[in-house]
């Protein structure tokens, strides 16, 4: 990469403005990894947000990098601190790059922005981690049962920890091949008290392993 | 051994497997074959090498960087990944940004992937848990904002 700036010009810029554009890209990407187990506290997108503001040029550079926001998509913290016109703009900023999606601990106030969001972009989601220790309502609890059932060719990274019922639903869809593309799982269930016949095996029809592509599975792991 | 000459003529007898770390200088070596000639280094001066070839001694016997690195791990693999570990290689890093930031070209035209990483997740680790604030002051960066783009950023910072 050839050095452009003449040494009045460079003496006059911020040193980092020397660094061309793909290295900036992957600066900023580098500084907004989502640490799942964290990020419900310290949310990556913040990052994002924060760099954004910076100046002209590194905002014009992350409002064209849809595969930044996509990667730091935290419903939670999108529902509860950002205001809805916000919210609506980093979803348009995600496109349709593949998406990250970390959920930690449904409200009853976030159910409708998180369902409806999971409806919308199911098709675009690569990784999927939920953390939902509490009690669903029923009408959550039937709301997650949907979103575990519906098959997805594009869910690569799967992480629950969630009620039985829901953490069970999924791993039923895992072995009914309803993710065909997954290659890490990782499971930790959360006991609610749940009787046996709750979680039973309604149609225990498994095609035969088609899991090709998994690479990791992980169950009952503490964070 | 192999012979290098930086962009300020300054020339360096290298061991062959620490010079091939650098793509750039594999195929060239390739291309020309069995050679005394020295290699030149147009766009990296010998300030900037000497930490190039520093981090290259020490890093000659590290495993090759993978492809898929960043294509097929979890996000969480990838945030792991996104953190220097060795205390060698902050220390390595702890420099001023100039020249942190001249390591990084240097590693980009040379195409040494772990260097030109390892200095990009040093500088991550400036923004990392900063304010806006803070970014502009740690990189001397003004903010250039029209009044108009001012006013949407603000916006952005409302809770809903």
């Amino acid at each position: 990469m050839p050095f452009n700036f003449t040494k009045k010009q460079r003496s006059a810029r911020p040193p980092i403005s020397i660094l061309p554009t793909d290295i900036l890209y992957r600066i900023f990407g580098l500084s907004a990894k989502v640490d799942p187990h964290a990020d419900k506290d310290s949310p990556a997108l913040i990052a994002l947000r924060n760099v954004s503001h910076v100046c002209a040029r590194w905002r014009s550079l992350l409002l064209a990098a849809p595969s930044l926001w996509s990667q730091a998509l935290n419903l939670t913290y999108m529902k509860r601190s950002l205001s809805l016109e916000y919210r609506e703009e980093i979803v348009r900023r995600a496109g349709e790059a593949e998406m990250a999606v970390f959920i930690y601990e449904v409200g009853l106030e976030d159910g409708p922005f998180v369902f409806e969001f999971l409806t919308n972009h199911w098709h675009n989601i690569r990784s999927l981690y939920l953390y939902n220790s509490k009690y669903n309502s029923p009408e959550h609890d039937q709301m997650w049962l949907e979103v575990a059932q519906r098959p997805s060719n594009q869910l690569r990274n799967l992480w629950i920890y969630a009620s039985s019922r829901t953490t069970f639903t999924f791993l039923h869809s895992v072995a009914l091949s309803r993710f065909p593309g997954l290659e890490f799982l990782d499971i930790c269930e959360k006991n609610l008290d749940m009787k046996d016949e709750d979680i039973r095996v309604e149609n225990p029809d498994f095609p035969s392993a088609s899991l090709a592509g998994l690479k990791e599975i992980v169950f009952f792991s503490t964070y | 051994m192999v012979i290098l000459i930086t962009s300020d003529n300054v020339k360096y007898v290298v061991e062959k497997d620490v010079a091939e770390l650098s793509v750039l200088v594999k195929n060239m070596l390739e291309d020309i074959g069995p050679s005394d000639e020295p290699i030149p280094l147009h766009n990296v001066t010998s300030t900037v090498f000497n930490k190039v070839l520093e981090y290259c001694i020490y890093h000659r016997n590290d495993p090759p960087p993978s492809d898929d690195d960043e294509g097929c791990a979890s996000p969480l693999h990838k945030y792991l990944a996104s953190h220097i570990c060795s205390e060698w290689d902050q220390r390595f890093f702890d420099v001023d940004q100039a020249l942190l930031f001249d390591i990084i070209l240097a590693a980009n035209y040379l195409d040494i992937k772990t260097l030109l990483d390892d200095a990009c997740k040093a500088v991550a680790h400036l923004i990392q848990g900063k304010s806006t604030e803070e970014i502009r002051g740690i990189f001397n960066i003004v903010n250039d904002f029209t009044p108009e783009e001012e006013a949407r950023v603000k916006k952005e910072n409302v809770s809903s």
